[in-house]
């Protein structure tokens, strides 16, 4: 029998087991600790995130219970219980509103006039909005088997984190929670970096997306947003090409950026003011229409999808 | 190497951004409301709504039937809208037309909002995973009472505000509740501050003081989400919340 679904999804595990091994270095053994491997376990653990999001689409292993287990690791990755993935991104920000509401990681909640201060403020305001959402969501319509994973994985993260805590504070909160928070942080970052100053309401610019190779490598393909959005059961390998196919001739140019480092600096550093909207939707109207069912039945889809991860 | 010293350091100046853009935050939120009451102030009249109804203010909700934790109505809402018509009004003894001004704004009570029952007639339809749709509507009804900005023109007033709640108070009380929250975030990361650097600094104390700054790290900003939508004009407030359902009619006697 496979382990994994799909032979890419070592690349998936890699990431995790990388990110974990930093984290053990940086905790066990003081020689370590230089700034560059905390920057590494920084950027891992966003990478560690990016196959979250992953993994809440398509659970990577073909045994179910290895999925909820792996679940809890990535929960302690992040110290949040991440199937909460599934409500606030699966079911509500792949479709950009929940039922008239604004998406709870919607660009528009922050609202500086200083552009670098809605990056950095971004998390603190989408993470409580989401978290109080999640709650309700969990509450009301949760099924018992969604809030027991939640909880076990609450557990899990809190809990082991908290013993970390108790057995060496001060080396816990600099070199585990600061790459924990990190990941976390900048996984709700994405939400301003790949939408803000999109077209919600259209259907294929939407979306910024980054080709670079080394940055799609590490994150497993999360800089092909557009097509994920639309395809979501698509596999991360499938990404490129289905971007290609079906993305690249109807996404306007100011959407598609090579490089996620030279957007941020020319976005968030090199520039005082929040760019002005583009009529980005007009670049879809250029291409034929391809053939991709209304979000409303998406969303009931990843609604039946999600009972199954 | 990363020392101790670096990234207790480090870490402090994380602890001291994010409680500078809290503060950063509600100040345009403090901003909005001081402009606000500054373009209202001595411009604001009492009065009772004469034979006519003068507008309206609706909220769109879909409302879904839940099991967890007992029976209950999930109200979600989806759209404010609202619309001054304009009608007879009486400030003290004296008679006034309101007249609306381009792009009027009526504000509800929120707690008048929230009071408003589900009608039971939906009870089968929003048992169905789409639920159903119902509009809590207030009316600015004949005999209530109102408080109406504009400007007068003799016996006309052009109005670009009419609310059930006195405006200039409720105002007041959100720049408080802001000014509060910004007071208590300070507060909390100076004093964090000052426990983390109690000598000898890494020990016990110490320990406690990044407790609190990580308290407050993970504990401010949903404080600040709260007041940022207690500030929502009351046009916009959200309203949605859940109602227990009706209680079954009577089964008849055989």
């Amino acid at each position: 029998m496979k382990l994994l679904r799909h032979a890419s999804d070592w690349r998936q595990l890699f990431v995790v087991g990388a990110y974990l091994t930093m984290l053990v270095l940086l905790f066990a053994v003081p020689e370590a600790r230089h700034p560059a491997l905390l920057a590494a376990a920084c950027m891992f653990s966003f990478f560690a995130m990016t196959v979250n999001h992953n993994v809440m689409h398509l659970g990577l292993f073909e045994d179910r219970r290895l999925n909820r287990l792996f679940r809890l690791v990535l929960s302690f990755c992040a110290l949040f219980p991440v199937s909460s993935v599934i409500p606030s991104h699966n079911l509500v920000h792949h479709h950009f509103d929940d039922d008239g509401q604004p998406d709870w990681a919607d660009p528009h909640h922050a609202r500086f006039r200083w552009n670098l201060l809605n990056l950095l403020h971004f998390p603190n305001i989408v993470g409580p909005i989401t978290f109080s959402h999640i709650n309700r969501w969990q509450r009301l319509t949760g099924k018992a088997d969604y809030r027991r994973q939640a909880t076990l994985e609450s557990i899990v993260a809190f809990g082991f984190t908290g013993c970390l805590l108790a057995y060496d504070f001060w080396t816990t909160l600099f070199f585990v929670l600061v790459p924990q928070l990190w990941g976390a942080r900048w996984f709700l970052r994405v939400n301003i970096i790949q939408h803000d100053g999109c077209n919600t309401a259209s259907e294929w610019n939407h979306s910024r997306n980054f080709s670079g190779r080394l940055l799609n490598w590490f994150s497993v393909n999360a800089g092909y947003h557009t097509i994920h959005h639309n395809r979501a059961g698509l596999h991360f390998s499938q990404l490129p090409a289905a971007h290609q196919k079906e993305c690249a001739p109807r996404i306007h140019p100011a959407l598609m950026e090579k490089s996620l480092l030279v957007y941020l600096a020319k976005t968030y550093l090199l520039r005082f003011s929040r760019p002005g909207m583009v009529d980005v939707g007009e670049a879809e109207t250029r291409a034929p229409t391809v053939e991709l069912a209304s979000r409303e039945v998406r969303r009931d889809e990843a609604e039946v999808a999600s009972a199954g991860v | 190497m990363l020392t101790s010293e670096v990234m207790g350091l480090a870490v402090l100046a994380v602890s001291w951004a994010t409680a500078l853009m809290v503060m950063l935050d509600l100040l345009i939120d403090f901003r909005a409301l001081g402009a606000r009451a500054k373009a209202l102030r001595g411009r604001v009249l009492q009065a009772t709504v004469g034979e006519k109804t003068l507008g309206f203010h609706e909220v769109e909700q879909r409302v879904r039937q839940f099991e967890v934790p007992k029976p209950a109505f999930a109200l979600f809402d989806r759209a404010h809208r609202w619309s001054l018509t304009g009608g007879p009004v009486t400030a003290g003894t004296e008679p006034l037309e309101v007249v609306p001004a381009p792009g009027a704004e009526v504000w509800p009570e929120l707690g008048a909002q929230q009071a408003q029952p589900v009608d039971p007639s939906l009870l089968k339809a929003s048992a169905g995973p789409k639920g159903a749709l119902r509009v809590v509507r207030t009316e600015l009804s004949p005999g209530t009472t109102v408080f109406l900005a504009g400007t007068r023109e003799g016996a006309t007033l052009r109005t670009e505000l009419a609310s059930l709640v006195e405006p200039l108070s409720w105002l007041r009380s959100r720049r408080t509740l802001v000014l509060g929250l910004i007071a208590l975030d300070l507060a909390w990361a100076s004093a964090g501050t000052a426990v983390a650097l109690w000598p000898p600094v890494f020990g016990l104390v110490s320990k406690l003081g990044a407790a609190v700054l990580l308290g407050h790290f993970l504990g401010i900003t949903p404080l600040a989400v709260l007041v940022r939508e207690k500030c929502r004009w009351p046009s916009l407030a959200f309203v949605q919340g859940e109602k227990p359902l009706p209680a079954a009619p009577p089964q008849p006697q055989a």
